[in-house]
């Protein structure tokens, strides 16, 4: 009986060693452990025609093959149950080149791309964003500019009016008025703000009736002019990246005195960003301040030739013609 | 202004060599008088400089090398005579040589100086000056005759405006300064008859203006090729009198550009005796004392400057001996009063006029902008921060730009568009003398651009279309002033999925609901809801009837989202279905600031949920949200959510019926649901939406 045992454990042990799958696995299973017919538990009921003596002898070797038989089944189907998940995997294999199939996401407008970027790095240098209007009263586009009447200077400005004492702004610089005068603000302060600008001009690759600046301007005891240029470089810092230099050179705005024109070195080339300097002190007098007490600086850049250099753009006009094919490359 | 190298070097060194000239430019731009480029002309290389308005004194040869000498510490050639001591005033008529002077206007005209040169043969230009003035004019340059062509050319080289005058066509030599009076006329040198108004300046004879004074000479008394004697003009005018006068007339020359920038009133004798001097050498003839009448004598004026503050402006420590020196080079004289500065201001710069000029001077001359240092102010204001319409842009377009929309910027200024509504056409801002259609108004609605764009890109074989812009409009104010709304428009077509190819193109189109999607999604975004839709027609014409909506949040609304007309997408060449949403940023902006923090949060349940689908057929002409209304309240608190899985529409179901398979999911907060109760809500539903919305529940 007990050779009998053996002869059947090693025999269900190869079965469950050659079985190809789990399928077949199955099947040795259940021919050797089948409640009802396997054949090793089939012995258990040769087991009344022992002596008695012998029965839990036999038992218990009977119940240790059946152990061993069923570990070897469990170990058995583990290995054949990954190597046939392997196999439905590798049936399974897409092609992960074939394009996404969500929604794509719009673009940007460069414009845009770039207003953000200035409005981020002047907010992290202390500037308060406000909004001015398109269409500004004469007062503020100029006379508070200290433009004074009939100057060579407006003939740089030539602006459309949609009546006699309003145009639209040839400058954000006309929110200076806004604020130091109609809103009377205080100092200390840095306002900033982001618009567009109208001038007849004749528009061709470099040039645009409509454009768009960054005016920012502050007010404090013992602003300069090396000031400004600290705060500018940190500005250009934040939008070309750590090697850019500031070039100050002399120009003329009326509402500011000194007045500097400003360049960065950016990309192997100066480009001019626009007009800076020192409030002139008409207008720090007209929004009742103490010009022995206060100074104040401020600037306004072009925004529209960030994006052109960062871009390699050749072409204002393509800003706001909208050619899906240009707004896509963004 | 173009200036010949050769011209430049009679007063100033300029290296010949080609990295000495760039140089010599970088030396000028880098003090203010931006070198443009350098031209070659048959004058050879020539500097094409732009002159900022506050500085006349730079539209001259001479102006420009006293520049460069002052910025580069060159040495400077003296032009002869000048400046000269600031002469006396005289009485305001002097007479001699068979010519008189008389001033009538000493505001505007302080000094009228006249040179008889008698003898003179008129005679081509020489080559010499022809070559010089040609590359300094360029096209505006046509060789006139030597007399006339030498004052231009000392115009050029001094900066001095003259004119010279035929002697012999002024009866009895008279020269009257006086304005002009009215109905009084003149034909210009360009043939030009021209009205005269009072308070325009005039040169006259003794009864009729014979010039426009520092603008243009008439053409009766003009130097022709019979003149013999001549009577040479230089002058000092007041420059917004000539600016005036200029803009009255639509009248710019050389000459008024100068005076209406301020020339040198110190100028007029040695520029009147150098032009006078290369007459002669080129015409022949002899030369009288000039006529000199000087209605008001020029006097300097001075400015004080405190070192220290001068410091401080620039924040820089400028050596007190260098920023005297460079004041020097300037022409500045400079008395030491104690530790100040006192600036005697040469008379070509009548720019200097506060302490703050003189700062100026002293940073870009004395110190060089290149070593002023970089400081940074201490932050003494709260901190940073966007402006409410910055944050409202930057949500915008970060939300529909992540729902796949293309974000556009475009024209403000545009012809008056076909699309506005009557409304609209009335608020229109029109420009005032535009010169072209596409500059005539400002935009009344952001659609009309979107749909130019839509229109292109179609026609450019674009077929899935998707845009927005964020930006103002414009329109008049009731009551007066103008209003600048913010709107929010956008524009769809094609397919909603445009990249999903295992979809057909038309399974997912970018239609009705799915731009109301858009809109909702970017609502959300701001924080603003919720969102109820309702037919309307207030876009009637524009937009299908059938398929236009408002869009209301919190019982104010807020915009439309719509189909467009055929009309409008035939009249167009649109593609056939094309959705439009337009928003009112300002309410959108007000309602977003408004939200804050307000989700409060529900804590999460412990019992599970049922869920149960009911799909009656109702007439298509209930609307949905009347439906899910009625059902909501029907169903009582055990009601978690309702959501619509399937709208069908079959000719089974018979003409204007649908089913609409409504999924209702039950829970509670007190325990594990019983089917009883479920089956008791969904029967007040059952019966509710026969009773309300005449549902027919035998198919559902």
């Amino acid at each position: 009986m007990t050779e009998e045992l053996k002869a059947m454990e090693a025999e269900a042990l190869r079965a469950v060693a050659d079985a190809p799958s789990t399928k077949s696995l199955e099947e040795v299973e259940t021919a050797y452990l089948g409640r009802k017919a396997g054949r090793l538990t089939s012995l258990m009921r040769g087991l009344g025609a022992m002596p008695p003596e012998q029965r839990p002898q036999f038992g218990q070797a009977l119940n240790e093959a059946k152990s061993r038989v069923e570990s070897a089944l469990a170990e058995r189907r583990e290995a054949l149950k990954a190597a046939e998940r392997a196999e439905r995997e590798r049936a399974e294999a897409i092609d992960v080149t074939l394009p996404a199939r969500g929604r794509p996401r719009g673009r940007m407008h460069p414009l845009s791309e770039t207003m953000a970027e200035v409005r981020r790095v002047m907010i992290g240098l202390g500037f308060e964003f406000v909004d001015g209007p398109d269409i500004e009263d004469y007062h503020y586009n100029f006379d508070w500019l200290n433009y004074p009447p009939d100057h060579p200077a407006m003939d740089e400005q030539m602006s459309f009016y949609v009546d006699p004492t309003h145009l639209l702004r040839t400058q954000t610089t006309a929110l200076q008025g806004r604020i130091m005068g109609a809103e009377g603000r205080k100092p200390p302060f840095r306002i900033a703000t982001v618009g567009r600008c109208y001038r007849y001009e004749a528009v061709d690759a470099t040039h645009s009736h409509t454009f768009h600046q960054v005016d920012g301007f502050s007010v404090d005891e013992g602003i300069s002019l090396a000031d400004l240029k600290g705060v500018l470089a940190a500005f250009a810092r934040g939008m070309f990246g750590p090697d850019v230099k500031v070039r100050f050179r002399p120009d003329f705005f009326p509402f500011v005195e000194p007045g500097v024109e400003v360049a960065v070195w950016w990309g192997g080339r100066w480009l001019e960003l626009g007009g800076a300097g020192l409030i002139h002190p008409n207008i720090l007098k007209r929004a009742g301040l103490d010009t022995e007490r206060y100074t104040g600086f401020a600037f306004g850049l072009g925004i529209d030739r960030m994006p052109m250099v960062r871009h390699g753009i050749d072409d204002l006009r393509l800003f706001l013609e909208n050619d899906l094919r240009f707004l896509q490359q963004f | 202004m173009k200036i010949p190298v050769a011209w430049l070097r009679e007063y100033v060194p300029v290296p010949e060599d080609e990295a000495g000239l760039q140089a010599f430019c970088d030396l000028l731009t880098m003090a203010g008088l931006e070198v443009e480029e350098v031209l070659d002309t048959p004058a050879g290389p020539t500097l094409y400089t732009k002159i900022t308005p506050n500085r006349g004194d730079w539209a001259s040869v001479y102006g420009t090398a006293r520049e460069a000498s002052a910025a580069g510490k060159l040495a400077l050639a003296p032009y002869p005579g000048y400046p000269e001591r600031s002469p006396d005033a005289t009485a305001l008529s002097l007479a001699g040589e068979g010519a008189s002077v008389t001033i009538e206007d000493p505001e505007n005209c302080p000094r009228y100086s006249a040179t008889v040169i008698r003898g003179v043969t008129i005679g081509p230009t020489p080559s010499w000056i022809a070559e010089r003035l040609s590359a300094a004019l360029g096209d505006k340059y046509k060789p006139i005759n030597n007399v006339v062509d030498i004052t231009n050319y000392v115009m050029l080289e001094a900066g001095q405006p003259l004119h010279a005058f035929d002697l012999d066509t002024l009866p009895e030599g008279a020269i009257v300064v006086r304005s002009a009076r009215e109905g009084e006329m003149l034909v210009t040198l360009d043939g030009v008859e021209r009205k005269l108004t009072p308070g325009m300046l005039c040169i006259c004879d003794q009864d009729k203006p014979i010039a426009v004074a520092g603008i243009m000479g008439g053409g009766p008394t003009e130097i022709t090729s019979g003149t013999v004697n001549v009577l040479l003009e230089s002058a000092h005018f007041d420059a917004l009198s000539i600016r005036r006068t200029s803009k009255q007339l639509g009248l710019a020359t050389e000459a008024s550009y100068r005076f209406e920038r301020y020339v040198d009133p110190l100028l007029v004798g040695a520029a009147a005796a150098r032009a006078a001097a290369l007459i002669v050498e080129c015409a022949g003839g002899t030369v009288s004392a000039p006529i000199d009448v000087v209605a008001k004598r020029f006097s300097p004026r001075h400015v004080l400057a405190r070192v220290d503050r001068v410091r401080k402006l620039l924040g820089a420590d400028v050596d007190r001996d260098e920023a005297i020196a460079g004041l020097e080079r300037l022409g500045v004289r400079v008395d030491r009063i104690a530790t100040n500065l006192d600036c005697i201001i040469p008379s070509w710069r009548p720019d200097l006029t506060i302490e703050d000029d003189i700062a100026e001077e002293i940073g870009r001359v004395a110190l060089g902008y290149e070593n002023l240092p970089e400081t940074l102010p201490p932050l003494r204001s709260e901190g940073g921060k966007d402006s409410p319409r910055g944050r409202f842009l930057a949500t915008v377009r970060e939300t529909l730009v992540r729902a796949g929309l293309q974000d556009i910027h475009s024209h403000s200024l545009t012809a008056p568009s076909p699309l506005a509504t009557e409304e609209e056409a009335a608020q229109r801002v029109y420009i005032r003398s535009a010169l072209s259609p596409e500059l005539s108004s400002l935009r009344t609605s952001l659609l009309p651009n979107l749909l130019t764009v839509t229109r292109n890109a179609f026609a450019g074989g674009i077929r899935d279309i998707a845009l927005f812009e964020v930006g103002t409009v414009y329109r008049k104010a009731e009551g007066g002033g103008y209003a600048e709304p913010l709107r929010v428009t956008g524009v769809v077509t094609g397919s909603a999925m445009p990249q999903a190819w295992s979809l057909k193109p038309d399974v997912y189109p970018a239609d009705f609901y799915f731009t109301r999607g858009v809109v909702e999604d970017l609502l959300f975004a701001l924080g603003v809801g919720p969102v109820t839709l309702a037919p309307s027609e207030a876009t009637a014409g524009l937009t299908h009837p059938g398929r236009t909506a408002t869009v209301t949040v919190a019982g104010e609304t807020v915009g439309t989202i719509a189909e467009l007309s055929e009309a409008v997408t035939e009249a167009n060449d649109l593609p056939r279905r094309v959705y439009v949403f337009d928003l009112d940023g300002d309410r959108l902006m007000a309602l977003s600031a408004g939200a804050g923090h307000a989700v409060r949060y529900t804590p999460l349940p412990k019992y599970p949920a049922v869920t149960r689908d009911l799909a009656p057929v109702f007439p298509a002409s209930v609307p949905y949200a009347q439906i899910e209304a009625v059902a909501q309240k029907a169903a009582g608190p055990l009601l978690e959510s309702l959501r619509l899985t399937d709208v069908y529409e079959g000719a089974n179901l018979g003409a204007g019926r649908r089913s609409l398979t409504l999924r209702f999911t039950f829970r509670s907060r007190e325990g594990t649901l019983k089917d009883a109760d479920v089956e008791a809500a969904l029967n007040q539903v059952r019966a509710a939406l026969v009773e309300q919305t005449q549902a027919d529940l035998r198919t559902g």
